[in-house]
């Protein structure tokens, strides 16, 4: 072999250890690269996904049936606001036994118990809600903010007396909806 | 048995349970107020009657009389008043029973300083609540 060819040979073969040195690293390099990159995309995708079906429980809850049942609720009580504003203003309040009466007798006294229907969607919205949240489908931070800091907690005051009467058949009613108002275990 | 009255008594065993139905289940059975309390009540019932709604919440203590509680703050909307285990008795009427209210007014007087108005009895078939199965 001459001089030439040899100095060809050994310049082939450093590339060939080179190559042998680097790819073997550089594949796992890059097949980890690529397994970071798809859990990334899988978790972006997985967020925008709870997002998404967050927005899907605002929509109804701002929209839909859950709002059709809010709004409906809403005008059982509007002819008594003069009442309630009365109440508290010269009456300092009313006595819980008293305000559990109010609520029932309205909610009783509407047209076939629509009231009690709507308060049952609303309670289902709930349960649906957290359930989703539970089950990392919905995300959890968005449920928190937009509902259980401020509108959940506004029903459960509002109803709380209806719903203690309805766990007197079953303990369990409206759970999700005063744990969204974290009010469960108070 | 005519078939007339037979009829009749299908109607009245019809008509009756819904008529009891209608009826405001939570409502004052008996009122027993003192004087001034009976007095408050009477002075609030104008204007009770003249609203379409068939339930009414009312406060007949002293201040809510005297508006002595009155501090300018207005009530929460659609939300029931705050709790409050010394407030004063609420008094829950349906439409019927303050219509029956305002028609026996003149014949209701107080008996050592006490009023006492029994809906079964004085309202009979007009106002009177239905028997709460509570």
């Amino acid at each position: 072999m001459s001089d030439a060819e040899s100095a060809g040979s050994k310049k082939g073969g450093a590339f060939s250890d080179w190559c042998n040195r680097w790819f073997d690293p550089l594949s796992k390099l890059g097949l980890a690269g690529a397994a970071v990159l798809a859990v990334l995309q899988y978790l972006q995708v997985n967020d925008l996904e709870k997002s998404s079906r967050t927005f899907e429980y605002i929509e109804d809850f701002e929209r839909g049936s859950t709002a059709e049942a809010r709004r409906s609720l809403n005008a059982t009580l509007r002819p008594y606001v003069d009442d309630f504003i009365e109440l508290e203003r010269v009456n300092d309040g009313i006595r819980p036994e008293d305000r559990k009466e109010i609520l029932l007798a309205i909610i009783e006294d509407a047209a076939d118990d629509s009231a009690a229907g709507s308060i049952d969607t609303v309670v289902d919205f709930y349960e649906g809600l957290m359930l989703c949240v539970d089950e990392r489908l919905c995300d959890r931070s968005s449920a928190d903010k937009y509902f259980c800091s401020g509108r959940a907690l506004e029903f459960w005051d509002t109803f709380e007396p209806y719903v203690l009467f309805r766990r007197e058949n079953n303990a369990s009613y409206a759970s999700a909806l005063e744990a969204c108002a974290g009010k469960a275990g108070t | 048995m005519t078939r007339l009255h037979a009829m009749f008594c299908f109607v009245l065993a019809v008509a009756s349970p819904l008529a009891v139905a209608d009826e405001c289940k939570r409502c004052e059975k008996k009122l027993e107020l003192s004087e001034t309390e009976w007095q408050c009540l009477v002075d609030k019932l104008p204007a009770l009657d003249n609203t379409k709604r068939n339930l009414f919440f009312l406060a007949v203590s002293p201040s809510a009389c005297d508006g002595l509680s009155d501090d300018g703050s207005r009530g929460s909307g659609t939300k029931l008043p705050q709790t409050n285990t010394s407030a004063a008795t609420v008094l829950r009427l349906s439409r019927a029973q303050v219509a029956c209210l305002t028609d026996r007014l003149p014949t209701v007087s107080a008996v050592d300083g006490k009023v006492i108005f029994e809906f079964s009895t004085a309202c009979a078939g007009e106002a009177a609540p239905a028997d709460a199965d509570e």
